[in-house]
């Protein structure tokens, strides 16, 4: 049993890092400040509960989650739940060679990366049905183990993987095709690396 | 809804034991086995990447072209996510909810009015 005057003291440090996570998934700061006042007045009510041991910064993120879902899914009609699920049919099938690796040689991933800002990033992972992006800014921002989102999330650990692996797949389709429109790299399933490495060399010349 | 949450403690040395089981699974055996790539990459990625496990990883691929593709892949992927800056919460709205919960520890917002 926690007490509830130990809530402020150790719940307080992770607010930038809730606040950072539900601007990401809300995508505007009045709802991202909504939602984390939310998690602290429900985290500060419930908090008797709290099991000393538990891992804290989960269990607020959790609580943000679950505030996150049933406020903003209602308004948002953007959850592509029924997709996630189709593609999760289609993850026993996949391997390793993603359409991304197969195209690309390792120096074309090292100009990928390099070349990215945060900015396009982001768009990339905003552009993710929402049971993805969940998942995929647990796990590569915030550094949650699978277990720990899987509890976050309420899914099997299983289920974690398998939309963590078809984000990362889809992100690395949705980056390399943003490059490829804006002329940062060539696509070409032959000689791809040598003429990335053409097109990295005119990008640091200008 | 928040209760019996079970989640796992937060404690460093689950980050260790981690890296030991980590390391066996890289070690041994000691010929690499491309059927076993992906389970390694995905235990490699849960969680904080480890600097010297994923060195370990890259050693263990060593000459495979399409494993070490795989991984660096997934792992510079992952680096480039963990890099982005968190947002700092706005002072005005970490005030107002310290002045609630404060309120509240004065009695002066009931706890059941949440």
């Amino acid at each position: 049993m926690a007490d509830q005057n130990e809530f402020v003291e150790n719940a307080m440090p992770y607010m930038d890092q809730l606040y950072s996570h539900a601007l990401r998934l809300a995508k505007n700061p009045a709802d991202a400040e909504d939602l984390v006042q939310e998690t602290y007045l429900k985290g500060y009510k419930a908090f008797e509960s709290f099991n000393e041991g538990t891992n804290l910064r989960a269990w607020l993120f959790r609580i943000l989650t679950n505030s996150f879902i049933n406020t903003y899914r209602k308004k948002q009609r953007s959850f592509d739940e029924y997709e996630v699920e189709d593609i999760e049919s289609a993850y026993l099938s996949t391997n390793l060679d993603t359409s991304s690796s197969r195209q690309l040689g390792i120096s074309a991933e090292d100009a990928l990366f390099e070349r990215l800002t945060d900015d396009e990033i982001q768009i990339a992972v905003d552009s993710l049905p929402s049971s993805y992006k969940q998942v995929v800014l647990l796990a590569d921002v915030q550094g949650f183990s699978y277990k720990e989102i899987a509890e976050i999330l309420e899914i099997p650990d299983g289920t974690v993987m398998s939309r963590l692996h078809r984000a990362r797949a889809k992100l690395k389709d949705q980056l390399l095709d943003y490059m490829t429109s804006r002329r940062l790299i060539y696509q070409n399933n032959e000689n791809n690396s040598e003429e990335l490495e053409t097109a990295g060399a005119k990008s640091n010349d200008r | 809804m928040t209760d019996n949450l079970n989640l796992p403690p937060n404690s460093s040395s689950g980050l260790s034991r981690k890296s030991s089981e980590l390391r066996k699974f890289i070690e041994l055996p000691p010929e690499h086995k491309c059927e076993d790539s992906e389970q390694l990459i995905m235990r490699v990625l849960d969680g904080v990447p480890n600097p010297s496990v994923i060195q370990s990883v890259r050693n263990h691929f060593g000459m495979c072209i399409q494993c070490t593709n795989a991984f660096e892949i997934e792992i510079r992927f992952k680096l480039a996510m963990a890099q982005k800056d968190t947002v700092k919460a706005p002072p005005a709205l970490q005030l107002k909810i310290s002045e609630t919960l404060q309120r509240i520890d004065l009695g002066e917002i009931g706890i059941g009015d949440l």
